[in-house]
């Protein structure tokens, strides 16, 4: 397996990029688009190919964009921004659909729509919980507590209750877990919204986790120890990965289910190959923080292998484009 | 502004800890810290409860007759080493080079009998309070690949120690290592050689005139005289006088102190001697500045059975100020062949214990969290028979390992820097509260 670069677009916002996700195609375009959003305050749609812009950028966000998630339908999206609230808008024509206020600020970080596109998950912050949204009404559905974990001695403060920085659904829906800034990764049933257990091996914020689109029982976590972790989500730890010079803030799986890619503080997007567990490439093209890398979902659906495409986005402004094959 | 809105993204946790504000509860712990301040009674009334103890502590150790191994019935019989002066371990070396001779001649090779310095071949024994070494030892034959190199170092040190010891001169073990780098290879090596070498012979390592560098500083009520030079330790600035690595050079040594302060890191020793504390209570402050080495536990030892003053230590609250506690009081496994000298039996744990840090009620940012490595150190020394013996001792541990906190001397600076001096080291010798 390898990437090569296809192509580099810099300034393609005014600042820095903070969350990048890739829209599955829809009525209004047959294929996937890139959706990128940035601390300027603005949400770009990008062609898969080129990187010419889709769609001018969409506005109506404060204080910079912090996460991103396209609902499987492909026609909607919704963003989080650092003022807390959560904007779901129409990706084609910018319209706004529901704008979630959160009970308090710094209570929205990172954001998923669960695979059939009934729920918004929403990483609720500072609240220590998670908030899932209805998609269909955009009313507050559930409000998850994320309890604490319990070996509290490890943390590095542990008087501060745990900041939930990122929320990630299993391929089938049953699962769901969140990470934190003390490094815990909770687990919970969905269909109960009950919680399940910790998984621990982190001590360092988590900033970015994902499950396996192959596995349902396999998670993915990156964190600020520069280590990338593989846990069985039943429980266990069952591999980590380093390689990474600096935090790892965004991970991703690949569609057929053998690589794993990740963003890092130290400015490179590494490949794994997930049957060796070990990092196969290393690329360099950003000379920044690279905040986000998103795998294209595959147009067959998971687990089989088509010409794939990752795209990374860095505090350097600019979105690299690579073939994954 | 995006410079905070970066902060944000990168830290999303800060503020909202911050709005969980802390400031209320650290006033009102550090007002009751200020408050104890009134509890001190004034200065002459320490002074003289410091007198009962120091008065104590001489009169039991005149009275208790200096035990030595032969006096109690061991079922092994012990090494000990005694300090020799230099003609006697030349005449040792010659005499273990001349067997050396007779045996090559014999055609039977040569080999040396090295006593074993491992930990089972290392007891403690409660009535001395140290840890003596027992009677095993391997042989190093020359002719056997596995040892030669072993025995070529050894020889080459005993004839250096030779040269030395002729010339009535000092080396340091780094000027022996020098002298021949590529037999030695590592320094690490030749020391080794070294130890095993003063345990054949049977002397300390200062008689074979091998010193340390110098490490600890003391400062204080003390005037001695080192190789002839007339010291006063209460005119020696703040940074104090190295404690001199060859302790057979210091005598005369005079005090009206009433203790000895035994303080763990240097930054609390520097803030005793700026504030000049042994002024207003008369003591010798000394520190090994971590670790001890070998120089500074002479030097304690000496104070101790010549000016036969209490000792008091001033350590972290972690189970690593124990552990440096327990080398001064029962010596390190490596020096255990020479415990009679180096150890100071009967220390008197006077501060940070575990307790203190709910009596002076130090904030919560300046208590760490233990980490399992220090948990474990902590169980280990539990186990260890010197804790044992002390009743308080194995108390505070208990509280240290079961809190899961630890502190360090410098968290009593939260409440000032000066509140060391001012008022927690008073209050503790006002309440006698050593255990």
């Amino acid at each position: 397996m390898k990437l090569s670069g296809i192509k580099s677009a810099e300034s393609s916002h005014d600042d820095s990029i903070w969350a990048a996700t890739w829209v599955p195609p829809s009525s209004a375009s047959s294929e996937c688009l890139l959706l990128t959003g940035s601390l300027d305050e603005s949400v770009r749609l990008w062609r898969a190919d080129d990187l010419s812009p889709a769609a001018p950028p969409s506005r109506g966000h404060s204080l910079g964009i912090v996460s991103l998630a396209a609902h499987p339908s492909g026609s909607l999206a919704a963003a989080s921004s650092l003022d807390s609230l959560v904007r779901v808008f129409h990706l084609h024509t910018s319209a706004s659909v529901a704008l979630l206020h959160p009970d308090s600020p710094s209570e929205a970080w990172g954001l998923n729509f669960n695979p059939k596109g009934s729920l918004l998950a929403v990483a609720g912050g500072a609240s220590a919980s998670i908030k899932l949204w209805e998609t269909t009404t955009w009313q507050l559905a559930e409000t998850v507590p994320v309890p604490h974990p319990t070996d509290r001695s490890q943390s590095p403060n542990p008087s501060s209750a745990s900041f939930i920085l990122a929320v990630a659904w299993s391929p089938d829906g049953r699962r769901l877990a969140c990470s934190s800034y003390d490094g815990s990764v909770a687990v919970f049933d969905t269909e109960r919204a009950k919680f399940l257990h910790h998984l621990s091996g982190h001590h360092m914020p988590v900033r970015s986790l994902v499950f396996s689109p192959v596995d349902p029982r396999v998670l993915f976590t990156g964190s600020d120890d520069s280590h990338v972790h593989m846990y069985d989500a039943e429980g266990s730890l069952v591999a980590a990965m380093s390689g990474h010079a600096g935090w790892v803030s965004s991970v991703d799986a690949s569609p057929d289910g053998a690589a794993l890619a990740t963003g890092s503080a130290d400015r490179t997007v590494r490949l794994w190959d997930l049957g060796m567990r070990a990092a196969v490439q290393t690329m360099t093209s950003h000379t920044d923080h690279v905040w986000g890398v998103a795998f294209r979902p595959s147009a067959s659906g998971p687990g089989t292998r088509d010409a794939g495409r990752l795209a990374s986005v860095s505090d350097d402004k600019s979105i690299s484009l690579y073939d994954y094959s | 502004m995006s410079d905070q809105k970066r902060r944000r993204k990168l830290d999303p946790s800060a503020s909202s800890s911050a709005s969980t504000s802390k400031k209320p509860r650290a006033s009102s712990s550090s007002n009751y810290a200020q408050d104890l301040r009134k509890q001190l009674k004034p200065d002459a009334d320490i002074l003289s409860s410091l007198r009962r103890l120091s008065a104590a502590t001489s009169a039991a150790a005149s009275s208790q007759k200096p035990v030595s191994i032969s006096d109690l019935d061991l079922s092994s019989s012990c090494r000990e080493v005694t300090d020799l002066d230099s003609f006697a371990v030349v005449h040792s070396i010659e005499r273990l080079i001349l067997s050396v001779a007779r045996s090559i001649l014999s055609g039977q090779g040569f080999s040396f009998d090295v006593p074993s310095r491992a930990s089972s071949n290392q007891l403690y024994v409660p009535e001395l309070d140290r840890i003596v070494l027992l009677d095993k030892s391997s042989s190093r034959p020359f002719a056997n690949l596995s040892t030669v190199r072993k025995a070529t170092i050894t020889a080459r040190v005993l004839s250096l120690i030779h040269a030395v010891l002729l010339r009535q001169i000092h080396v340091t073990k780094r000027d022996l290592f020098y002298t021949d780098v590529k037999l030695f290879g590592d320094q690490n090596q030749s020391d080794a050689v070294l130890d095993d070498v003063s345990c054949m012979l049977g002397c300390t390592r200062s008689s074979l005139h091998v010193v340390a560098s110098e490490k600890g500083v003391v400062v204080g009520r003390l005037v001695f005289l080192d190789d002839g030079d007339r010291i006063d330790c209460t005119r020696m600035g703040i940074g104090g006088k190295a404690i001199p690595p060859n302790i057979d050079r210091v005598s005369g040594l005079e005090s009206d102190a009433l203790f000895v302060l035994l303080v763990e890191k240097d930054a609390a020793f520097m803030r005793l001697a700026e504030d000049r504390f042994y002024n207003r209570f008369p003591c010798i402050i000394l520190t090994a500045k971590g670790q001890p080495d070998v120089a500074t536990r002479l030097f304690l030892r000496r104070l101790k059975v010549e000016l036969k003053l209490p000792v008091l230590a001033l350590v972290d609250s972690d189970p690593y100020g124990l552990k440096i506690l327990s080398v001064y009081m029962c010596g390190s496994k490596n020096m255990s062949y020479d415990s009679a000298n180096l150890t100071c039996p009967d220390i008197k744990w006077l501060g940070v214990r575990p307790s203190d840090l709910d009596k002076y009620r130090v904030p919560e940012q300046c208590r760490l969290p233990m980490t399992e490595q220090d948990v474990k150190a902590g169980k280990d020394l539990l186990e260890e028979d010197f804790v044992k013996r002390n009743e308080g001792w194995v108390k505070e541990l208990e509280m240290m390992i079961k809190t899961r906190q630890k502190a360090e001397i410098q968290a009593l600076s939260s409440f000032g820097f000066q509140y060391l001096t001012e008022v927690y080291l008073p209050l503790k010798l006002q309440q006698r509260d050593w255990l």
